[in-house]
């Protein structure tokens, strides 16, 4: 019975993430020809599940999310990308927030998570097109991913903050 | 803010400020070479074009091998696409590149233009002191 709890739970948040990222996905560029600025919310829904569940789920929820986003938004091609940078990001901020949690605030986390998303999806494009000269777009990628990050960080900070009193998150906690 | 938030910013602000000042040098070093656009497709250099030593116009149509193609509109000291059938037109929408350094991409045609300097032939073919 608790298990059965966990997976509506763990479905409600994947169904959150999907609807966030498929609506970003349909927002137009906000620097013409620099692609790949987004703000990202749907991270915060594999963000908050670090931190009330774990990083399994968080990785479940990002993998859900891009690969049915991916369906459903139209485009397979950036598919690749997309699942480099998430699947980058998030085994970031699972190692940041498992090791240095004492040390890091979340917004920190959530700001790592951004630049290495940024980084992975990078990466694939270099080597689509094998020129690593792409990598030239970084410094402006990295400067909307620290905005974007912290405030992502921030927001996801925000609703635990509130959502932790609730029961319901106590019992989710038992069931790992 | 905490230990670790500190640090984590100023290895940003570090890497942000190195990303920035190395493509400021290397654009200041290439400005009085020669322009030559480079068009890259599938990791194959297709065509290399001396944009400076252009006289006049031309368009170039370039083909995936599906059929999938990218206009390409070549002038004096300029270099842009002009359409494409990819989903979601970033390659138009970057405009005219110019500058050594920039570049224009199109990730599902795996297509990059470049523009890289020639300094074995600049402006100035000698200096007298």
């Amino acid at each position: 019975m608790k298990n059965t709890r966990k997976l509506t739970f763990l479905s409600l948040l994947i169904s959150i993430a999907l609807v966030i990222y498929i609506v970003e996905a349909q927002f137009p560029l906000i620097i013409p020809g620099v692609p790949g600025i987004k703000l990202g919310l749907a991270n915060s829904v594999s963000l908050f599940a670090l931190i009330t569940l774990g990083g399994k789920e968080a990785l479940l929820i990002m993998f859900l999310r891009t690969i049915l986003g991916s369906f459903l938004g139209g485009t397979m091609s950036s598919f690749i990308y997309s699942i480099a940078g998430g699947l980058l990001s998030n085994l970031v901020m699972i190692l940041l927030y498992k090791k240095f949690n004492k040390h890091l605030s979340l917004w920190s986390i959530s700001i790592c998570g951004a630049v290495f998303h940024n980084i992975g999806q990078l990466l694939v494009a270099s080597l689509v097109i094998q020129d690593f000269r792409v990598y030239l777009y970084l410094p402006i990628l990295l400067i909307a991913g620290v905005i974007t990050g912290y405030f992502i960080g921030v927001f996801t900070s925000f609703l635990y903050k509130h959502t932790k009193k609730l029961p319901l998150f106590n019992d989710l906690k038992t069931l790992n | 803010m905490k230990k670790g938030d500190k640090v984590i910013l100023i290895v940003i602000l570090v890497v942000i400020i190195l990303g920035f000042s190395g493509t400021f040098i290397y654009k200041n070093y290439m400005k009085s070479s020669d322009k030559i656009a480079v068009i890259k497709q599938d990791g194959n250099v297709l065509k290399r074009i001396n944009l400076t030593k252009l006289t006049s116009s031309t368009e170039m149509t370039i083909k995936t091998k599906d059929g999938h193609f990218n206009k390409i509109v070549i002038e004096k000291d300029k270099i842009r696409i002009l359409d494409a059938d990819c989903p979601d037109k970033v390659c138009v929408k970057t405009g005219t590149i110019s500058q050594p350094g920039d570049s224009i991409v199109c990730l599902p045609h795996k297509l990059i233009i470049t523009i890289e300097g020639d300094k074995t032939h600049s402006e100035v073919d000698a200096t007298a002191y």
